[in-house]
């Protein structure tokens, strides 16, 4: 398994643009095989195709994972210790009760998106319907367009992200909703004579906010909203994934016309997600996974734990929370992954093949996954 | 014929008189040289450390405080470093002058002391065995200062000035009260050893100065013991430490139990671990441990099962 790097360079709204009119819309092909029973820590769980497509096509991975995907042309996730404690506290989870909150923790480059994402897969694979959150940076930091909202004065939308995020979310869930018959739950007015009523499906919210961009933000908060009644009627089952929480919690960079510097609640898209942090609803799952600098020597030590991370705010919304440690390789994980690089042709040089070479690799980037991923690409 | 004759004579009285007063400018004649004294040796005496005995008593040499000197002090004592030479002994080395030494301080030499001064003294009072003890029934130390000079008068202004000190775990506190008196006493508090020092000078002698610090105290402890209306403002970031009794995780697992239909009086020990785990994260430092004490105890209620 690999982590990534964080792409902190500005997305034109072009490019987003592409990802939202390229996104695949067709029906999944390949029928839906159960991963073995119990997964074996160290084993790599290959993602067919089209599934990886389906889940992470508009977004997911980061963009360093991306290329190597399509590098080794494989899509594997190696089979995490984190995963299987979440695996094991989801399987004695009694749904009837308040969601439970899970936060991934751990240095950065241990594997926490690779760890979320896992879960994605899992749930995608076991009937969940999942709300994913791949990068709040894009909407508190580098939205591509910036709106005043009209039907709230005062808050912010993000129309395109907005819609990325609902084409995210049909992508995800499209074998949920054509199973399901979620219905809106009161009648929603778009505008003069774009009406939702009550009691129609919950994919013409989705529909209308992907065609009418401008409704989008508000599509997205009435989507969040509608699956967290439908979970509580136990309609559905939901699984948010978050990744980077705690930047909801930091200062963002995006501002009002006027340059005063928006707070997370006065973005439409934020303020709804920040909803699904509370245990307000039942019938789902909560898991989000921090996100830590720590690629320069100057902020090598900067505290990953998650109070630190969470700061005061986002203790007293998430607390109490199961914390979930996100370690770098065991010794025999970085074998795995040793063998894993081996097999696909990335390591090149014969001295990395060696024990020798092996174990010095190990020892240079203390077994940490993205950090071995970087110093392998060169070998 | 006159002029020959005068000539004449003047030549002669040059030669043949001896009366004459000698010119000073002409050299005088040399005196017989003095006699040299001849040279008186003596033995140079050997250090005194050499000749002492070995079982003299050490008091008599060195009875008092005073400078090294290095021909009495009977051991081989160095001090200094010079490159290329060899260690520098006792003898010709003003370091070892500089500094105070404690020669007269041998213990047969304080015991003498004491038992001169014992005369003097009255004894032990009883009960007052261990500091501990000390410490309970004088509370309060006042250290007061006398200055004693030469001078015309008697009086010195820095006489007036005294110290007061006590342990802040004396007196009479709640969390609140103590958490307020420490903010008002600010730097005379140290938490190291819980020690309060109150330095007045304020007053033009030392018992006014004396009275105003137990003044001083009487109000600072009082003052802690009040309740402002703005104190109530206080938000969890100022808490001093975490008190789970007020905080809202407690409120928070408490309605989380009350949904899932589980009595919390059963589930105590719990609660119990969660105020640990959560207090050690919250007054401590975060660390590996810390964090997964909480997640435990946060597994452990929340998928705690109704008995």
């Amino acid at each position: 398994m690999l982590t990534t790097a964080r792409c902190v360079a500005k997305r034109s709204s072009l490019s987003l643009l592409k990802r939202f009119m390229c996104s695949p819309t067709n029906s999944v092909t390949s029928s839906i095989s159960m991963p073995p029973e119990k997964p074996i820590i160290g084993t790599f769980e290959p993602i067919k195709k089209d599934i990886y497509e389906r889940l992470f096509g508009v977004n997911g991975f980061e963009p360093v994972a991306v290329e190597l995907f399509e590098v080794l042309d494989d899509k594997s996730i190696m089979v995490r210790l984190p995963f299987i404690q979440l695996l094991e506290y989801i399987e004695k989870t009694d749904f009837d009760r308040p969601a439970n909150r899970y936060i991934l923790w751990g240095r950065q480059g241990a594997g926490k998106t690779f760890t979320l994402n896992h879960l994605a897969y899992w749930g995608y694979l076991n009937g969940f319907c999942l709300v994913h959150l791949a990068s709040p940076r894009d909407w508190l930091d580098e939205p591509a367009e910036i709106e005043v909202s009209e039907s709230r004065p005062g808050r912010l939308d993000f129309p395109l992200n907005a819609a990325l995020a609902l084409r995210h979310f049909k992508n995800q869930n499209s074998l949920f909703l054509s199973k399901s018959e979620l219905k809106v739950s009161q009648k929603y007015t778009w505008s003069l004579r774009e009406i939702t009523e009550q009691g129609e499906p919950l994919v013409n919210v989705i529909d209308h906010g992907i065609s009418r961009m401008k409704h989008a933000s508000d599509c997205y908060a009435v989507l969040l909203k509608e699956l967290k009644i439908a979970a509580n009627n136990n309609l559905c089952r939901l699984m948010v994934l978050a990744n980077d929480v705690n930047l909801f919690y930091k200062k963002p960079l995006v501002k009002h016309a006027d340059g005063r510097v928006a707070s997370v609640e006065e973005m439409t898209l934020a303020r709804a997600f920040m909803k699904m942090f509370k245990n307000d609803w039942k019938n789902g799952l909560f898991v989000g996974a921090t996100y830590v600098n720590q690629s320069h020597w100057k902020n090598r030590l900067t505290p990953y734990y998650p109070k630190a991370l969470l700061t005061d705010r986002g203790w007293e919304d998430f607390d109490p929370f199961i914390p979930i440690k996100v370690e770098n390789y065991s010794d025999m994980e970085a074998d795995s992954c040793l063998d894993y690089y081996t097999d696909k042709m990335l390591l090149q040089r014969p001295q990395s093949k060696t024990p020798e070479g092996r174990e010095e690799i190990k020892a240079i980037n203390a077994r940490n996954p993205f950090e071995m991923y970087k110093f392998c690409s060169n070998l | 014929m006159n002029l020959s004759r005068f000539c004449v004579s003047n030549a002669a009285s040059f030669h043949e008189d001896e009366d004459y007063e000698r010119m000073p400018f002409l050299p005088q004649p040399k005196k017989p040289a003095r006699p040299k004294r001849a040279a008186i040796y003596r033995n140079v005496m050997p250090p005194r450390y050499l000749q002492m005995a070995t079982n003299q008593n050490w008091n008599d040499v060195w009875p008092a405080a005073k400078s090294f000197n290095p021909s009495s002090v009977p051991l081989p004592v160095f001090m200094g470093w010079l490159k290329g030479q060899p260690r520098l002994g006792k003898f010709n080395n003003p370091e070892l002058v500089k500094i105070p030494n404690f020669f007269h301080l041998t213990p047969p030499n304080i015991k003498k002391q004491c038992m001169a001064l014992k005369k003097f003294c009255s004894p032990w009072p009883e009960g007052l065995e261990t500091d501990e003890k000390i410490e309970k029934h004088f509370p309060v130390e006042i250290v007061t200062r006398d200055y004693c000079h030469a001078s015309p008068t008697i009086r010195d202004p820095r006489a007036r000035t005294i110290t007061m000190r006590f342990k802040l775990s004396q007196l009479e506190l709640d969390d609140h009260s103590r958490d307020k008196i420490i903010r008002l006493l600010g730097k005379r508090y140290n938490p190291l050893n819980d020690l309060v020092t109150i330095e007045t000078s304020s007053c033009p002698f030392k018992k006014q100065n004396i009275d105003y610090a137990f003044y001083l105290l009487t109000v600072v402890y009082y003052e802690s013991w009040k309740t402002e209306s703005w104190e109530e403002l206080k938000e969890p970031q100022d808490w001093e430490r975490f008190f789970f009794e007020k905080s809202s995780s407690r409120k928070k697992i408490l309605d989380f139990l009350k949904t899932v239909d589980i009595n919390a009086e059963t589930k105590k020990e719990d609660i119990k671990e969660y105020e640990e785990a959560i207090k050690d994260i919250v007054d401590n430092q975060e660390n590996d441990e810390t964090v997964d004490a909480y997640g435990r105890s946060v597994a452990k209620l929340l998928f705690s099962q109704v008995k």
